[in-house]
């Protein structure tokens, strides 16, 4: 017993020389609203990796750009199109893994390949629309597109945004173990190209540290802070509450009226906004209807639904304003650039509104569905000239998603109203999820897909295209959840995506847009928020409206990476970093518009 | 000495417990896959999220983590090779933090909980029947009645509301103690004297929160024994000869303090509960935080993992209780058995 | 006879006490929706207020009124309370009874399932089985609290009734050829009603306890409003280190209030009725 405690007071004496490891405040951005439980594993050839992996371990040979709808080079140096369909990409010369490895077409080709075996990993899915990638020497890789199908989008996306993997490590680490479980957390060991390594994790927190002498250090400068710590807290409240006491300084989170942080608290706290919305646009939020349902199968009654909505009211009461109504042509309209895809004078023409968004009407609603003859019976319930009736519905979202909950809500007592009974029902998340993804809901709120490069492809395809869904009754994840199927917008979608001339698509695009409004498979109801709050209680220069410099600045999203190279510490400001631009601005980054000239160009 | 009966009641005990065990873990075993629901619709929708641009992927993992999971395999093959697995110290892999461990998730949290529960709980089962016995043996004084008064109320106060209002009044209003975490952010947890005290300084509220709400049934239940005892025949005999009253109530509260015992072993089940929630009320990184990420998500590998460790624990508690039952009953100890 | 059994426990002040506590949260659970006509689950733009005449006890982070909910959860919780105890009540003393009637064989296999039962961590397998439930109603839980309180007390009744068993009358009864069933209820039940009783009070306790225990981990009822959903939401919106503490605070109080006050009850019964305790 003695000598027991003999040995404990000497631990203690001994571990009281050691001191105490703790990050520096100055030099650490605290991040809040990415990660909400352990980590996972920091190799992507897994389902999830840990936040952080795909954000600034492994970058890509081309970053999109999406408020200058530009590609920023790298990893690579540069591009050429040998022919319409075939694309080179020349990798820089000082790119290295931070193992001292020269980044080279092999880690390219190898980590491709990887992901078409695996299923599972950086670019996976590439092969339905690449035919082969291959390395012409080693500073060179070759791309060359499918020609059926032919989607100049996805080909371009899956080839200018690849990421190298380190082949020399990833062969070793398959010669002993099934590659899916290597969880690739040993600080010492990570080969990344990137300009941060993992540093250090714990159940608590995930810390990464700057590589100081980083590859891209003489071409893009470092980023500004020397530690990214992710502390993970239990849930939002917490969260908030850390970033309203300045523990936090970087977050992604859903803050009930976030105003009141600068407004009455008086807080260095500040969103991309100062003023509402607050925050940048990030998806469509969705009514989906579900298309096979009797009585929900007639586009008038979608159509009702679609005026009976309470667009406004329900964004200002249980939004708490972050949001706008979405266009009914599913075309996110706050970026200047997707503009050009709205057939506005169709969309004014069909909904008679300023701006061809749907009005609030339940006069409207009442008289489309009395015209195609749906009476209200006793009860206030239509019934269809076949006898159908208007009800029972459900519309649900997932318990505990109180802002979505209220809308449904809202959304039942319009739909009442016009003599559509529907009732909302909030379940558990999986039961929620199970409905929507085996096509057996009736309505529910949920989200699409978000501005991107290949935008509104993306949406139209993500909520009209058959061929990602399902028969009712098997689980699709992918998309079409509402069981749409119109084999005409098949055909407009793959024009869209196939050709290079910008008028074709556009009309494409248009004659989707009339289908849409005939048929209103589901309705766009409002834009989701690109949650991103920040304090500039130690950090400084945040991307915002007057400081626009990056456009997907939430910690959370995957092209975050440039925003750490534009922030600054308090005590010594820095000018945001001029490769940023354009090319025509002195920068770096290449139009896409410019990357479309370039393959017509190479196609005559 | 520990004569054969008490070797064979604690035989009897170990097999009894083992048998309970293997019933706990089947129930942990069976009751999510009677209740139909996809357990990888979490994993998924965040895939369907960040996946949105190319849809082909989500196809590709769907299928991929149908196989890694078995799940399409029949249940009672399913089973065999979770106790097969469970036995070799594998729990499976979690969903939500595929393909981390379930075991290799729920090491690093356990040191966190047993610190917090282990001294709490034998501390307030120390003060607890002191406090007890005391008024008892000063019944109907003013100090018997305050005693009884008090643990009648505190001890129906749930640690985690009690600790609720200890933040709320030591970390909110007075600002003495910090008020959640274990350590504070941004330090990285080693062996120095520093993160000693700075952990001390965190421990002090989930550990007084624990103690004082459970001190109050273990008074009330002393009090109730002593005073039993005291009235027994042989306590009325003792005092007949003339006995001390000092010597009398030293053999009392031996014979009261037996009960007592048992009374732990049974009640660690619900201090384990509270103390989960406990733990949850002040962010603190133990079990019952990960149990609480682990429901929100629906992992239910990870639900699994953590049920057949803290069933386990709480049945080895209540055996290395038995074992000092054995040892500290005489009747035990002479094979004189109920 | 009745009035005579109660009569003694009106001259016990901790009774008194305890039961006029008692009765002012089951008036304001019973009463309380009633009078102030509040909807407690109404959402409005008055959030985060603290105290104020138009909210006496301020409102959530939802602008939802903290005293209508606090009526209403102080009346589900009563709800959950008692529903948990009669099952578990019902459950114990079948087992304890059949136990001690049967003996043998029969009484071998309830006393094992018993133990299993009393060692097993109830609180954690009833979160394990609410986790997988879907949607619980608020009998549900009940019922999830109800199954697991009752082995202690299964226990005891059988101790009891053996006791009771080898009294003369009994064995009268026996021979006299009485049923099993006539037996319990005639010879049996009313020998451990006040034990009933006085546990009864204690299951109403564990199933308010265990409703909060489970809620505030996410696993209450689905549906509804209840005190230990109150304390969820107050922990899931940092209520504590904001400082509101109008939100934590009553239905804490009200739960410790409800709890305690039974639990004196039980007490003093124990004391009126146990003659050990007496006061000298």
């Amino acid at each position: 017993m003695k000598r027991f405690f003999l040995v404990l007071l000497m631990a203690l004496v001994l571990s009281s020389l050691m001191a105490q490891i703790s990050l520096p405040r100055e030099e650490t951005v605290y991040i809040a609203g990415a990660l909400w439980g352990p980590a996972t594993t920091w190799n992507l050839y897994a389902p999830q990796s840990t936040w952080g992996t795909d954000q600034f371990l492994f970058i890509p040979a081309f970053q999109y750009d999406l408020g200058k709808d530009a590609w920023i080079p790298f990893i690579a140096e540069r591009y050429e199109f040998l022919d319409d369909v075939t694309l080179r990409i020349y990798i820089r010369p000082e790119a290295k893994w931070s193992d001292g490895v020269p980044i080279t077409a092999e880690d390219f080709v190898y980590a491709l390949e990887l992901s078409k075996e695996l299923g599972v990993g950086p670019g996976v899915g590439w092969d339905n629309y690449i035919e082969y990638v291959k390395a012409i020497d080693t500073r060179t890789v070759e791309f060359k597109a499918k020609t059926e199908p032919l989607n100049y989008f996805q080909f371009l996306s899956y080839s200018l945004g690849a990421q190298p993997m380190p082949k020399h490590v990833l062969e070793k680490i398959r010669a002993q173990m099934n590659i899916k479980d290597w969880i690739n957390d040993k600080p010492d060991e990570q080969v990344v190209s990137g300009p941060y390594k993992l540093y250090h994790y714990d159940p608590n927190m995930v810390v990464y540290q700057r590589i100081d002498n980083w590859w891209g250090k003489g071409i893009f400068g470092l980023p500004r802070p020397k530690y990214i710590a992710h502390v993970i807290y239990k849930d939002n409240p917490s969260s908030s509450l850390a970033l309203e006491r300045g523990d936090v300084d970087w977050a992604g989170l859903f803050i009930p009226s976030v105003w009141e942080l600068w407004e009455k608290k008086n807080l260095p706290v500040g969103t991309w906004y100062s003023k509402a919305p607050y925050f940048l646009p990030d998806g469509v939020g969705f009514v989906y209807i579900n298309n096979t349902k009797p009585g929900l199968n007639d586009p008038v009654v979608r159509k009702a639904i679609a005026y009976a909505v309470p667009y406004d009211e329900m964004l200002k009461k249980a939004y708490f304003g972050y949001g706008s109504q979405a266009h009914p042509s599913m075309v996110i309209d706050l970026f200047e650039p997707n503009k050009q895809y709205i057939d506005y004078t169709l969309a004014i023409a069909m909904w008679g509104t300023k701006d061809g968004r749907i009005p609030t009407s339940l006069e409207m609603a009442n008289k489309i569905l009395d015209e195609a003859g749906y009476k209200k019976g006793r009860d206030g319930v239509r019934v269809a000239p076949d006898g159908t009736k208007l009800g029972p519905y459900t519309i649900s979202v997932p318990y505990g998603w109180t802002d979505w909950m209220m809308m449904c809500e809202m959304i039942a007592k319009n739909l009442k109203e016009i003599g559509i009974e529907v009732r909302t029902e909030f379940p558990d998340f999986s039961v929620w999820a199970d409905r929507m993804t085996k096509g057996t809901f009736d309505l529910i709120i949920s989200w699409s897909v978000g501005p991107s490069f290949d935008h509104p492809f993306n949406i139209y395809r993500f909520v009209l295209d058959k061929r990602l869904s399902a028969p009712v009754g098997e689980v699709t994840w992918a998309g079409d959840w509402e069981r749409y199927e119109n084999d005409e917008v098949l055909e407009l979608l793959d024009k869209a995506v196939s050709t290079l001339d910008p008028e074709v698509r556009k009309n494409a695009y248009f004659k989707i847009q009339r289908i849409i409004y005939r048929d209103m498979p589901s309705v766009p109801a409002f834009y989701t928020a690109h949650w991103y709050e920040f304090s500039e209680k130690y950090w400084i220069n945040w991307p915002t409206e007057k400081n626009p410099f990056w456009f997907r600045p939430a910690p959370w999203h995957v092209d975050t990476l440039p925003t750490l190279f534009g922030i600054s510490s308090k005590n010594n400001p820095q000018p945001v970093p001029s490769w940023l631009e354009t090319t025509e601005r002195g920068g770096l980054g290449i139009p896409t518009a410019k990357i479309f000239e370039d393959i017509q160009k190479a196609a005559k | 000495m520990a004569s054969r009966s008490a070797v064979k009641y604690i035989l009897r005990r170990l097999i009894f417990l083992f048998i309970t065990y293997v019933v706990a873990t089947t129930i942990v075993f069976i009751l999510p896959r009677a209740i139909p629901g996809n357990p990888l619709s979490q994993i998924l929708s965040n895939l369907s999220r960040v996946a949105q641009s190319n849809p082909e992927a989500i196809r590709a993992a769907e299928k991929n983590l149908m196989e890694e999971f078995g799940l399409g395999k029949p249940w009672y093959l399913q089973y065999v090779e979770f106790i097969g697995k469970a036995l070799k110290g594998d729990l499976g892999t979690s969903i939500t933090y595929y393909p981390r461990k379930v075991m290799d998730l729920i090491v690093p949290v356990i040191p966190w909980t047993l610190v917090l529960i282990l001294p709490a709980t034998i501390v307030a089962w120390i003060l607890g029947n002191s406090l007890g016995a005391l008024a008892a043996y000063r019944r109907n004084t003013w100090i018997d009645k305050g005693v009884l008064t008090g643990s009648l109320v505190v001890s129906q106060i749930p640690y985690y509301w009690l600790g609720m209002i200890f933040i709320f009044f030591f970390g909110v209003k007075l600002g003495w103690l910090p008020v959640q975490g274990a350590y504070s952010q941004g330090t990285i947890p080693d062996l120095s004297w520093a993160f000693f005290m700075d952990a001390l300084k965190h421990y002090i509220l989930p550990f007084l929160s624990i103690v004082v709400s459970a001190m109050g049934g273990w008074a009330i239940g002393m009090r109730l024994m002593v005073i039993y005892e005291l009235g027994s025949d042989y306590a009325n005999f003792s005092e007949y000869i003339g006995m001390k009253d000092k010597r009398i109530f030293r053999y009392v509260f031996r014979n009261s303090l037996l009960p007592q015992v048992t009374g732990l072993a049974l009640s660690l089940g619900s201090v384990l509960g509270g103390a989960l929630i406990t733990e949850i009320v002040f962010n603190y990184p133990g079990t019952g935080y990960l149990l609480f990420k682990a429901l929100t998500t629906l992992d239910y590998p990870l639900i699994q993992g953590v049920f057949v460790i803290l069933i386990a624990s709480v049945y080895l508690a209540n055996f290395i209780v038995d074992f000092v039952y054995a040892l500290i009953d005489p009747r035990i100890r002479i094979g004189q058995e109920e | 006879m009745f009035l005579t059994m109660i009569k003694p426990l009106f001259k016990n002040k901790k009774f008194i006490i305890g039961f006029s506590i008692f009765i002012i949260f089951l008036l304001m659970g019973f009463l309380g929706p009633v009078f102030y006509r509040v909807d407690p689950t109404e959402m409005t733009w008055d959030y985060e207020q603290p105290p104020s005449p138009s909210h006496p006890l301020g409102t959530d982070t939802y602008g939802r009124d903290i005293l209508a909910q606090l009526f209403h959860g102080i009346r589900s919780s009563l709800y959950i309370g008692f529903l948990a105890a009669i099952i578990s009540l019902v459950i114990g003393t079948f087992i304890g009874t059949l136990s001690a009637v049967k003996r043998g064989l029969v009484d071998d296999t309830l006393m094992a399932v018993t133990n299993i039962v009393l060692t097993t961590p109830s609180i954690l397998i009833a979160i394990l089985i609410a986790s997988y439930l879907k949607v619980r109603s608020i009998e549900i839980v009940a019922l999830i609290l109800g199954l697991f309180q009752w082995p202690w007390f299964a226990r005891a009744i059988r101790a009891q009734l053996m006791s009771v068993m080898s009294r003369e009358y009994v064995n009268l009864s026996i021979m006299a050829g009485y049923s099993d069933l006539r037996l319990i209820f005639e010879d049996l039940i009313p020998t451990i009603a006040t034990y009933a009783f006085m546990s009864f009070v204690l299951f109403i306790n564990g199933g308010i306890m265990g409703e909060a225990g489970l809620s505030l981990i996410g696993l209450g009822p689905t549906r509804g409003i209840s005190l230990g959903i109150m304390l969820q939401w107050a922990v899931l919106m940092e209520a504590v280190r904001r400082g509101m503490w109008w939100w934590f605070v009553p239905p804490g109080l009200s739960i410790v209030a409800i709890t305690a006050s039974l639990l004196v009850i039980s007490t003093a019964m124990d004391e009126v009725f146990n003659p050990r305790l007496r006061e000298e």
